[in-house]
């Protein structure tokens, strides 16, 4: 038998308090490991530490024979973890979030997702409960998902942290049996757990952790024996009538007694962790002898869609996305319903820029519908997106699984700049559409005439389109430093509220400063700087200056936040 | 985004080059066409009436232009801002003004006195008008500096008049062109420049024709120019009144189109303007005069000093109220006020 878990000497401390002191670790294959100890022993720690969430601060962790965290990229695909509590999205169905947790980490081929899928729910119980929103389940019904998204991907080493926390009595029960299947089926299961009675039943080695200290770790049938019974040594290890058990197999008896009513190792029933690779052929051991019916393929990237569809999917599914930009175009709707009841237009330079042609010209509006969102509801839209990308998933706890699935941590920040870019987007064009349909439909459009460019010369309609186009863009573009900055402030909390308060500060220090001559010297680098610069679009000749100043301003607050995020992100501990 | 100020902080090399030589190519450069934008910063704080706002803002607030220059009587400055702009599109025959924020196209003919405007804080306005009767002994060199990207010859113009409140003139010229490119003035005793104005873009190209054009737009409201009406119409109404020659040691002289009742003083950047004010003007100029900071209140009347410029209203018993303004010393203006036959015969 080989090591599935060996650290030496693992510590972490934060600050002067020893959370984890020096601990070995021991765990075989084949064992189903008890790690006992107390609220606050240090347990989570150290499940946190061997699934490479949180960075220890001395000592070496080996997981199936790879070094934590280096190995990470290998070795989590074949870990399934339960960590301190399920976590998933309230919004979206059991179903769609296993899909969800599926894509996002190397979890195989997209064709037979939603078999896994179905499978898993089926093994934990929860085959029926349809496209009911996880956040109707029950406390036991999100437990079961959580067990489900571990078990996803037929994992090789089970690492559960109190596993049966909110569970009734008969889902306590099946979740052992369900755990006892996984074990006789070739899982290594650790067991993270402060009930003693629950380790006694289910584990065959424990590791018994007190105040950071590994204080005891042995077999249980050693530790439970009678003192001063009779050690037999034998130099005949094989199992037989009269033999003592192999070290290593639960007896099932001792879990419920019945045994005899459940098929035996290498004999799981059709449909419940059968992996859909042709290789795992029923009964075949693996090339290194390990038990039948394990899937050792790991399944190649190219088998998913990328992480950047998966956030897109996640951000365009929730109904609070849309509720934002519905609100968003709720205020020039507003506006342009009081104009054409009132007829009272803000003369030119009054009010928001293109405000006072939209009476003459409907076909305006989209612009006028920017200017009203741009200085205050768009960026707040933006900052509160973006400051929930991370730190809403470290709030709702759905960051450690991401991590642990293991969906890379810059390859994750990406997925989420590349999504809160998507969101603005889809936002300016949502503005801008509902713009024009409002404009066209309660002005007086005049697509033919073309207009008057700011500077009182004369634009074409195609050029009123094309510089309409760039400007839609452009202020997409003013948008990336608001979510660059909300993004690196979500790597710094695990409040949603606290990154975007924090971009939005930001945003509102620079606004003043803009207005203080005294602040002219710094006004260049001021992240409102050019916002308004769209409006150059419209004078004649274009004004380029401060719109090429405006993108690069941009481009570099991204590059630099970005950076800066992704040196915190990647560094830092996932406690959350 | 470091890359411009770390390119305007490389040296420039300077050029042999007299100033006196610098100045005749400053005074010649009205004809050089280019196309830029351009910056002007006032430290101007002057009392605001209700009449000359734009004149206190032109000095007082930072200015951004667009220029598009083919010549001394055809080119196009736009002042830009945020949300709008107000494009001054001069030809032979006048200019046309276009307020986007006003929708209003006015269109003015040329007089030979006018209320400061934006195209006249141009470097290359300014520079040829401040250098114009500057006499070679004021003048110096002062190395060179990269201004716009391109090599700026320095000349300082330090005025010789005792009375004058301006300390030095600091023009940066194009060695190529003679075209001014930065043009700072500096009142006595100050370290910052009251007035800064300077290219940031330049490119020494005659633009097009048709960029310079103005026809008003279809839906704007065209209106004839009443440019420097307040100033006019004063001198109208108030009867002329006879002004000794000189003042505060400042020599009168004659402009043309200048009602009588005005007297100008001094030369080159030394200038004491007196004027009588319709007393409407005078109450709002003098409640704005009271109530600026620093204002010195005595048996003369009340004078402020704003940077460089000085202001000072006296009403003498019996008599209209009288604008005394220019860039002299407050001490100057005081002076002056004593030497007005008027109010001489007041005291």
């Amino acid at each position: 038998m080989s090591a599935v878990i060996r650290t030496r000497a693992l510590a972490k401390r934060y600050g002067r308090l020893r959370a984890v002191d020096g601990i070995d670790l021991d765990v075989q294959e084949g064992d189903v490991y008890g790690f006992l100890g107390a609220n606050g022993s240090g347990k989570t720690t150290t499940v946190r530490m061997l699934l490479g969430l949180v960075l220890p601060t001395s000592g070496e962790i080996d997981l199936l024979g790879e070094r934590m965290p280096r190995a990470g990229r290998r070795v989590l695909p074949r870990v399934g973890a339960l960590i301190e509590g399920p976590a998933h999205y309230g919004h979206l169905s059991g179903r769609e979030n296993l899909s969800l947790l599926d894509a996002a980490g190397r979890g195989g081929p997209w064709r037979t997702r939603s078999r896994r899928v179905a499978e898993a729910l089926d093994q934990v119980g929860l085959g029926g409960v349809g496209r009911r929103p996880v956040k109707a389940y029950s406390l036991g019904m999100r437990q079961r998902l959580g067990l489900a998204g571990a078990l996803m991907r037929r994992p090789e080493l089970l690492v559960l942290d109190e596993p049966t926390n909110g569970l009734d009595p008969q889902g306590i029960s099946e979740i052992r049996e369900l755990l006892l299947d996984l074990h006789h089926g070739g899982t290594t299961v650790f067991l993270s757990s402060h009930l003693l009675a629950e380790v006694e039943q289910l584990c065959t080695r424990v590791g018994v952790l007190d105040r950071g200290r590994l204080v005891l770790q042995d077999r249980l049938a050693t530790l439970t024996a009678p003192t001063g019974s009779t050690v037999v040594h034998t130099s005949d290890p094989r199992p037989g009538p009269g033999h003592p058990r192999r070290p290593g197999h639960v007896d099932r008896r001792r879990a419920g007694d019945r045994a005899g009513r459940r098929p035996g190792r290498g004999q799981r029933p059709a449909g419940r962790g059968r992996c859909p690779c042709p290789r795992s052929g029923a009964g075949a051991p693996d090339a290194r002898g390990r038990g039948p019916g394990r899937c050792r393929r790991q399944p190649r990237p190219g088998g998913r869609p990328p992480m950047i569809v998966v956030e897109l999917r996640k951000m365009f599914r929730r109904p609070r996305t849309w509720a934002t930009i519905a609100v968003l175009n709720a205020l020039p709707v507003l506006v342009a319903v009081l104009l054409v009841l009132t007829d009272l237009a803000p003369r030119p330079g009054e009010g928001p820029p293109f405000l006072s042609a939209v009476l003459s010209n409907g076909a305006l509006y989209p612009l006028a519908a920017l200017a009203i969102v741009l200085p205050l509801f768009l960026p707040i839209a933006v900052a509160v997106v973006a400051g929930d990308s991370i730190a809403g998933e470290a709030q709702a706890g759905t960051l450690r699984y991401l991590l642990a699935r293991p969906v890379g941590r810059t390859r994750l920040l990406v997925a989420k700049l590349v999504a809160v870019l998507a969101f603005v987007l889809v936002t300016v064009l949502v503005v801008a559409a509902v713009g024009y349909v409002v404009g066209t439909s309660l002005f007086h459009a005049q697509p033919v005439a073309g207009g008057t460019s700011v500077s009182g010369t004369a634009l074409t309609p195609e050029q009123i389109s094309g510089r309409t186009v760039l400007a839609i863009g452009y202020v997409a573009v003013s948008m990336l430093g608001v979510a660059a900055f909300a993004l690196f402030f979500s790597t710094l909390t695990d409040s949603p509220l606290g990154a975007t308060m924090g971009a939005l500060a930001v945003l509102v220090a620079s606004s003043l400063l803009f207005t203080l001559n005294a602040a002219s010297p710094i006004a260049p680098y001021l992240p409102t700087r050019y916002w308004l610069a769209f409006v150059d679009f419209f004078r004649d000749p274009i004004l380029w200056r401060d719109i090429v100043r405006g993108l690069a301003l941009q481009g570099v607050y991204v590059g630099v936040l970005l950076a800066a995020a992704w040196a915190n992100f990647t560094t830092k501990d996932v406690t959350s | 985004m470091a890359l411009p100020p770390l390119i305007g902080a490389l040296p420039a090399s300077d050029a042999d080059v007299t100033a006196a030589d610098l100045r005749n190519a400053v005074l010649a450069s009205d004809a050089v066409g280019y196309t830029g934008y351009a910056v002007s910063a006032g430290g101007l704080s002057l009392p605001v009436t209700d009449q000359l706002t734009s004149v206190a803002d032109l000095f007082s607030d930072r200015t951004t232009m667009r220029v598009w220059w083919r010549g001394r009587a055809d080119n196009r400055v736009d002042v830009v801002t945020a949300a709008g702009e107000t494009g001054t599109h001069r030809h032979p025959a006048g200019t046309w003004t276009w307020d986007y924020e006003t929708a209003t196209a006015t269109r003015s003919v040329l007089s030979p006195l006018a209320l400061p405007a934006p195209p006249d804080l141009l470097p290359g306005a300014l520079g040829r008008r401040l250098l114009s009767e500057a006499a070679d002994d004021e003048l110096s060199r002062i190395g060179a500096r990269r201004v716009a990207g391109r090599q700026g010859l320095g000349l300082r113009l330090t005025p010789a008049d005792a009375a004058s409140s301006v300390s030095r003139v600091d023009v940066w010229v194009d060695g190529d062109s003679g075209l001014p490119l930065q043009v700072e003035v500096y009142g006595k005793g100050a370290r910052l420049p009251a007035l800064d104005t300077r290219f940031l873009d330049l490119d020494l190209a005659v633009p097009a024709a048709d960029v310079t054009r103005f026809r008003p737009p279809p839906a704007a409201a065209v209106r004839q120019g009443q440019d420097a009406t307040v100033v006019l119409e004063a001198g109208r109404r108030i009867r002329p009144v006879a002004l000794p020659p000189e003042l505060a040691g400042l020599t009168r002289r004659q402009l043309a189109g200048v009602p009588a009742g005005i007297g100008l003083y001094g030369r080159g950047v030394t200038l004491l303007a007196v004027a009588p004010v319709p007393p409407r003007l005078a109450n709002g100029l003098r409640q704005a005069l009271d109530s600026s900071p620093g204002a010195v209140v005595d048996s003369l009347g009340t004078r402020v000093s704003a940077g460089p410029v000085s202001l000072m209203l006296v009403q003498p018993p019996g008599q209209g109220p009288y604008l005394l303004t220019g860039t002299v010393t407050l001490d100057a203006l005081a002076a002056a006020a004593a030497q007005l036959p008027d109010l001489g015969g007041s005291r």
